[in-house]
């Protein structure tokens, strides 16, 4: 029976392609008036970090869902791995930890890892040694919906983490975890060799990714991109500066992003919010 | 098969499942035995033919519950479809063939509880052995219903999700049940015409489950023989041609998958 498609060729061009790239993407949800992502564009190469950082609705999670196929793209392109993301099946390089993408059926955690890896074409032995290491043993004979929401989302970073992924799209993975889980989280992710896009709202966590790109995301618009390691150096101040590295739109009016002045430094923000409260 | 095993295990260690497809479907029978069958001619004619009856219609319904636990399962997996085929090497063809064999399966364990009970029930009653004439006949109509309940269940569940908004699911999902009675107990008390009977897949499939039961044609009216007589053979290739249809409208449903919210269907 042919349960499972083929792996799918992937030729140079594949290859050399951006892991993943959003061209001027929006979306639309059914029955809004606004754009829950306006116009993003992307680009994250092969093997690429990028950390997209943004208060709670900001569209973080919206710009993951329309990378995996999840939500209508109502204009602009979405490429994952080189094809565009409509016309993506059977693509096994491609990792979340978005707990809706899990729920095909009710199955102990046991045998989500054993289904999760037929469904990837690869061995679970990597997931059961962190499982272990994570010291989440236990909760392998419970199914997804008994467990807490620190120990679902670990199991999605884990799965999405454990199958050799090429992209990785991580939708607030630290979320409810524990401080002494998420340091070995964040080793996992040091060492990964795939691309990786994170949403993430804790602004205190950056400083644990230097090396990565850094985008914000304010009211469906990804501002970016910039770098981790400049943090520090970044500043936030009201009207359209010259010299912006980026500017966008919020209910207090234009922003601009600028670097080693401007009115309010990022440095120390814990989020967005909150610097807007202060320029406001 | 991949899919196939766990989800065959996820339906059958569901207690919903199991209440209403068996534990109530077998209080009817009790019901059946014990209350309803006073006043029934004491001559084994009439014991098969009032057997085979109840056989038919509770079997019908118990085989439907099956459709809801399929409707509820895609419902909740829409996002983990949409995923699948597109980053997992799941394809809509070998997950339509999975579900076709997990709901074989389920079907047939239901179809043995409700044979098993009314054979042990309905011959413990009437005092002498009221076991199925065509056991073989019984597995082969119970294969081709849980083919059409997951025909059936998956094409009316993407029909609402992929075009229509979740604000009906409620009503989609037990959808197959309410026709179910309606057309399991009108052929019961109702005169309908041969064409209708042939061309409801419910009635095909209750005129079949009682052929296979009691060895006999059913009737337009299921137990009267004063009533038209069914030909089985149209019977199973209308049900056959039924599931044909639903299940490959299932399949292209299922290649143009939305992912939704499920809190879309929220009532209230």
């Amino acid at each position: 029976m042919a349960v499972f498609a083929s792996a799918p060729a992937r030729g140079i061009e594949a290859a050399a392609s951006p892991a993943l790239a959003f061209d001027r993407v929006s979306v639309r949800y059914p029955g809004s008036d606004r754009d829950a992502l306006v116009g993003a564009t992307l680009t994250v190469p092969p093997g690429g970090k990028a950390v997209v950082v943004g208060p709670n609705g900001s569209g973080k999670s919206t710009l993951l869902r329309a990378a995996l196929g999840l939500c209508p793209v109502s204009e602009g392109v979405v490429r994952v791995l080189g094809r565009d993301v409509r016309t993506v099946r059977g693509e096994t390089g491609v990792g979340t930890n978005l707990e809706e993408v899990y729920a095909l059926m009710t199955v102990r955690v046991d045998g989500l890892v054993s289904l999760w890896a037929r469904l990837q074409g690869r061995p679970d032995t990597e997931v059961r040694q962190w499982i272990d290491s994570f010291g989440l043993r236990t909760i392998l004979a419970r199914p997804l919906f008994r467990l807490s929401t620190g120990q679902k989302k670990l199991v999605g970073d884990l799965l999405a983490l454990g199958f050799s992924p090429r992209l990785l799209l991580l939708d607030e993975p630290f979320d409810n975890v524990d401080f002494g889980r998420r340091r070995k989280l964040i080793d996992l992710l040091a060492r990964s060799e795939a691309a990786v896009v994170m949403n993430t709202h804790e602004v205190d966590l950056l400083p644990s990714f230097p090396d990565w790109d850094l985008y914000f995301m304010w009211d469906g618009q990804l501002i970016g991109r910039f770098a981790v390691g400049e943090l520090d150096r970044l500043y936030v101040s009201r009207g359209v500066r010259p010299g912006a590295l980026a500017t966008f739109r919020s209910s207090i009016g234009e922003i601009s992003v600028t670097r080693d002045r401007g009115e309010v430094p990022m440095k120390g923000a814990s989020n967005l919010d909150y610097l807007l409260d202060r320029i406001a | 098969m991949s899919v196939a095993v766990p989800y065959t295990r996820s339906a059958l260690t569901n207690p919903a499942l199991w209440f209403w497809g068996v534990v109530f479907m077998a209080f009817w029978f009790v019901l059946g035995a014990y209350v309803f069958s006073s006043g029934l001619a004491t001559d084994r004619a009439a014991e098969v033919g009032y057997t085979a009856a109840w056989f038919a219609v509770i079997a019908l319904f118990s085989l439907t519950t099956l459709s809801i636990t399929i409707a509820a399962s895609v419902t909740y997996g829409t996002s983990a479809l949409a995923f699948g085929f597109r980053y997992t090497r799941l394809t809509p063809s070998g997950f339509t063939l999975s579900l076709i064999a997990a709901s074989t399966v389920v079907a047939l364990v239901l179809g043995s509880v409700m044979t098993a009970v009314v054979s042990v029930l309905f011959s413990a009653h009437f005092g002498r052995p009221i076991y199925p004439a065509n056991v073989p006949g019984i597995v082969g109509v119970v294969v081709l219903a849980g083919a059409f309940m997951m025909g059936l269940a998956t094409a009316l569940v993407l029909v609402v999700v992929n075009y229509l908004g979740l604000r009906h699911m409620s009503f989609v999902e037990f959808l197959p049940l309410i026709l179910s009675y309606l057309f399991g107990f009108s052929q019961l008390f109702l005169a309908l015409p041969a064409w209708f009977l042939y061309l409801s897949p419910w009635n095909d499939m209750e005129s079949l489950l009682f052929q296979a039961y009691s060895g006999s044609p059913a009737h337009a009216v299921l137990g009267m023989t004063g009533s038209a007589a069914l030909l089985w053979p149209v019977s199973a290739a209308a049900l056959l041609g039924w599931v044909v249809l639903l299940v490959g409208i299932a399949s292209g449903l299922l290649r143009r998958i939305r992912s939704v919210s499920i809190q879309e269907g929220r009532q209230i």
